[in-house]
């Protein structure tokens, strides 16, 4: 079924709407949350509450373009909140580790307040993916939004670890770069 | 703000990044699951006699990659610059294995076995005018890398108009489909020039586009419109030339002028006519290498043709897509930095 179809689905309250993007996406969301959570029930929790939260936010959300996309930012921010608050999940160490990678980025580390316009934000690191190759954006965003980890990356570009640890040091510079750029101040 | 923040911020990329990024797969080693496969192709083509992996590096950029250009008249210079914007990638591109119920038949199946003969998907659809006469039924299959499993269909295999079956063949995968799909003998030898033209009705079906001057190694000149009509009359007339497929094991001598072609009902585009400095044509077309020796008074003079009734650009290409940094070496300073990242981190938790 088409994703307008899907969302036509929600804007009616059809309850099909939930079963059709499960039937749709439902492999791929649990697998998202799984490379997050890495425990398979927690996954399935995640999964069944994204279909919550898409069901409570379509309308008047309209995502018909990008449905997928909006299904895994749902996902993607319920599991990290779930490995957030499971500390016994053996992942948090993993998420810890992707938040002090991204400290990095930041002009004047977390230990200097400073505030950053959302909308500011947005544009500064789309414009840093748009900028760079699309081979290296997928690393990126592998990485940082998708959560995985060096070794799976690596292992599915065909490279070496140490390779791809390289390059999102030198991507994540980059983005420090843009960030000062757009008037991220101290 | 910190680095926690900031990963929840991620969710602020743009979504058509979020799905292109989205198709990778997070499964065994992909690569190493190919290797066999690979090894056996390399061996085949360098059985054929083919450079096919270093034609398609130095082939340039197919005309539809070319997506702008501006011209410079350059003073003094009997040639035009032109600044040509690319989509030509970094040239890793990623390697992504769609699973097995994600893939279209085409896809999937990837092999044909049709009398004696094995053939290679073309991932081209026939049109129905296209094809030809049912010929007798084949195995086709395909490997599905993440369950390790073999599928294998057995269906009627036609021939494509005009094409010899010896060359390639179509099937339709199921009654309801609305095309066939082309599958193509690699090893497909022909005896002389004029079974190869005729074999692939090339008067038909085969398309030229840019020429590359490549004598001089400091630049490429490049040609535009020369008619297809008079690469058949002065290189490809000759019927009678034999083919020679050892080509690699003699020296056919040095590259020096190239033809874009293409052979869209084989699936086949943006592959090469090259002339040599010794007198040999060769064409990858349909992948084996195929070499005639139409002699350097020929060539000489075919190019003397092109060079002195069309005109040549330098080409500058401005690629949009980055510079293939994912291949730079890692220095020792930033493998010692990254180490550093690590472990700081996971002192933190």
């Amino acid at each position: 079924m088409e994703d307008k179809e899907i969302i036509r689905l929600y804007f009616e309250k059809d309850e099909t709407a939930i079963e059709k993007t499960k039937e749709k996406y439902g492999h791929w969301l649990k697998t998202l949350s799984y490379g997050i959570v890495r425990d398979i029930q927690t996954a399935e929790e995640c999964e069944n509450d994204t279909y919550l939260k898409a069901w409570q936010t379509i309308p008047p959300k309209d995502p018909k373009e990008y449905f997928y996309p909006y299904l895994a930012c749902i996902i993607r921010n319920i599991s990290l909140n779930c490995c957030r608050i499971k500390k016994s999940l053996k992942r948090s160490a993993h998420i810890c580790e992707l938040s002090a990678e991204l400290e990095t980025v930041l002009p004047g580390g977390s230990d200097t307040e400073s505030m950053i316009d959302e909308y500011i934000l947005k544009s500064t690191i789309n414009n840093f993916l748009a900028s760079i190759s699309k081979d290296k954006r997928i690393v990126f965003v592998r990485r940082y939004f998708y959560l995985d980890s060096v070794s799976d990356i690596a292992k599915n570009i065909g490279v070496s670890e140490s390779k791809v640890k390289v390059t999102l040091m030198r991507l994540r510079q980059k983005l420090s770069g843009y960030l000062k750029k757009e008037g991220y101040t101290l | 703000m910190n680095g926690n923040e900031l990963l929840d911020k991620m969710d602020l990329i743009d979504p058509k990044y979020i799905e292109e990024a989205g198709k990778m797969q997070k499964k065994r080693n992909v690569m190493l699951k190919y290797l066999p496969y690979v090894a056996s192709l390399l061996l085949v083509l360098s059985l054929a006699g083919t450079y096919f992996a270093y034609v398609h590096k130095s082939q340039g950029l197919r005309e539809s990659q070319i997506l702008d250009y501006t011209e410079e008249s350059s003073q003094n210079s009997e040639y035009i610059t032109k600044h040509v914007t690319s989509d030509e990638g970094t040239g890793e591109e990623i390697a992504v294995v769609m699973q097995w119920d994600d893939m279209t038949d085409a896809c999937r199946y990837k092999s044909l076995v049709y009398g004696d003969k094995e053939y290679t998907t073309g991932l081209i659809a026939v049109w129905e005018e296209n094809v030809g006469d049912a010929l007798d039924y084949a195995d086709i299959s395909g490997y599905d890398i993440y369950t390790d499993t073999t599928h294998t269909l057995n269906r009627l295999c036609c021939a494509i108009a005009g094409i010899n079956p010896e060359a390639a063949v179509c099937v339709k995968f199921n009654e309801t489909d609305k095309y066939h799909y082309a599958y193509v003998n690699t090893n497909y030898t022909p005896e002389t020039l004029g079974d190869f033209i005729s074999d692939l009705n090339l008067t038909e079906t085969l398309e030229t586009g840019l020429i590359y001057d490549e004598r001089d190694s400091s630049q490429t000149i490049v040609y535009e419109d020369v008619d297809k009509s008079l690469i058949f009359e002065m290189l490809l007339s000759d019927t009678t030339l034999e083919n020679e497929p050892d080509g690699t094991y003699k020296d056919v001598g040095k590259n020096i002028f190239e033809i874009s072609v293409s052979v869209d009902v084989l699936g086949y585009h943006n592959v090469t006519i090259t002339l040599t400095d010794t007198g040999y044509m060769w064409t990858n077309i349909l992948s084996s290498g195929k070499y005639f020796y139409v002699g350097t008074e020929k060539i000489e003079a075919f190019i003397e043709e092109v060079t002195k009734n069309h005109q040549g650009y330098i080409y500058i290409y401005d690629s949009l897509t980055g510079t293939g940094e994912l291949n730079e070496d890692v220095t020792a300073e930033e493998e010692e930095l990254e180490t550093v990242v690590m472990t700081t981190s996971a002192a933190k938790e």
